[in-house]
């Protein structure tokens, strides 16, 4: 399983959101999770799983496992850039970095959120 | 229970307890092709998800085809779900899963739009030149045979407007009723307005619970309930 896949084409003459998340514009790629085109083009999410009778085994394979930790890093990164003020049990919030974290890895031009470009938007003029 | 926080979710990730998913809503004939476009996209990239493999998934924790699972959504139970999603995902190789407004199939397809309008089920150009926008019953029964159908409520209420005893079994457990009524199997699923998450409300939890519901979909998570 690959963490970084190629998706269908992006929406002509717009920046993917790793160029936007390169480029510091977050609240462009909060624009262009949201902004969809809802008769035409679908809202990439990954959703977590939980069982409420008990506990899920652990997955036994090292490839998804490391896919899940850089999952977690980019909901992290996603997160402290976008919704930096909210409580850990907001749910709206934490749908804003998820949705971030899937839009990054499905939507047209997908690519990672990466240290790099926390990095690169870190060194960003204020 | 589990609620949504940022915690759960980041735990979640890190024990690679996840699936990727996709929603969409009215896919009109208009948009097609570049429906097409996409879900061919996923397809190559992705493999189908069944029930069965969500079960193995819950069941095991681990993933076991060879590409990622995708589950593409196509909610509300609009008739373009019925003519444009469920073909292309059968000419790709997809599985789709279809959560239905079951009152919006009921509806006399006059006053179709607006129920719709009534009940926050947004509309396309397309779906407002007359004659009916949401499936069909045969059309349920036609898809549930190949993709998997479960009820999005009966009105596409969220839990937050369903109050008392009688909304409940209404939007909980009737819709499944009339479900399964059409498919002739158990309707694995449940969904509210807003994919509002289970663990958020005890009395509603216990009616998707005890209704008999395997999965309840959120805009976070899913949740295996029985």
């Amino acid at each position: 399983m690959s963490v970084t896949v190629s998706g269908p084409s992006s929406h002509e003459g717009e920046p993917s959101a790793a160029e936007l998340f390169e480029a510091g514009d977050l609240i462009g790629l909060l624009r262009a999770c949201n902004d969809r085109r809802l008769e035409r083009e679908g809202i990439p999410m990954v959703l977590g799983l939980a069982d409420e009778r008990g506990a899920i085994p652990a997955a036994a394979t090292a490839e998804q496992l490391a896919e899940g930790r850089a999952f977690a890093e980019g909901f992290d990164l996603y997160a402290n850039a976008l919704v930096p003020w909210a409580r850990d049990d907001d749910e709206g919030a934490v749908i804003v970095a998820m949705g971030a974290l899937g839009f990054t890895h499905f939507a047209p031009g997908a690519a990672p959120g990466t240290d790099a470009a926390r990095s690169s938007r870190e060194g960003a003029p204020e | 229970m589990t609620h949504p926080s940022f915690q759960t979710q980041r735990a979640q990730l890190e024990r690679g307890h996840f699936i990727r998913v996709v929603n969409y809503h009215s896919t009109p004939t208009a948009a097609r092709d570049e429906l097409a476009a996409e879900l061919a996209g996923f397809a190559r990239d992705y493999a189908a998800v069944t029930l069965d493999d969500l079960d193995r998934l819950f069941e095991t924790g681990t993933w076991h085809k060879d590409k990622p699972g995708l589950i593409p959504v196509f909610y509300e139970g609009y008739r373009n779900s019925a003519t444009v999603a469920a073909p292309l995902c059968d000419e790709l190789g997809l599985t789709g899963w279809f959560p239905i407004a079951t009152s919006f199939v009921d509806c006399d397809p006059e006053y179709q739009e607006a129920f719709a309008r009534a009940h926050w089920i947004s509309l396309v150009e397309e779906d407002t030149r007359g004659g009916r926008i949401a499936m069909s019953w045969d059309e349920v029964a036609d898809i549930s045979g190949r993709h998997v159908v479960f009820p999005h409520t009966a009105h596409h209420e969220g839990f937050d407007t369903v109050l008392s005893d009688a909304d409940i079994d209404r939007e909980v457990v009737e819709s499944k009723r009339r479900l399964e009524a059409v498919t002739g199997q158990p309707a694995p699923a449940f969904v509210w307005l807003h994919g509002s998450s289970y663990g958020q409300s005890p009395r509603h939890d216990h009616a998707v619970k005890d209704a008999g519901y395997r999965y309840q979909f959120a805009n976070t998570m899913i949740h295996r309930v029985n």
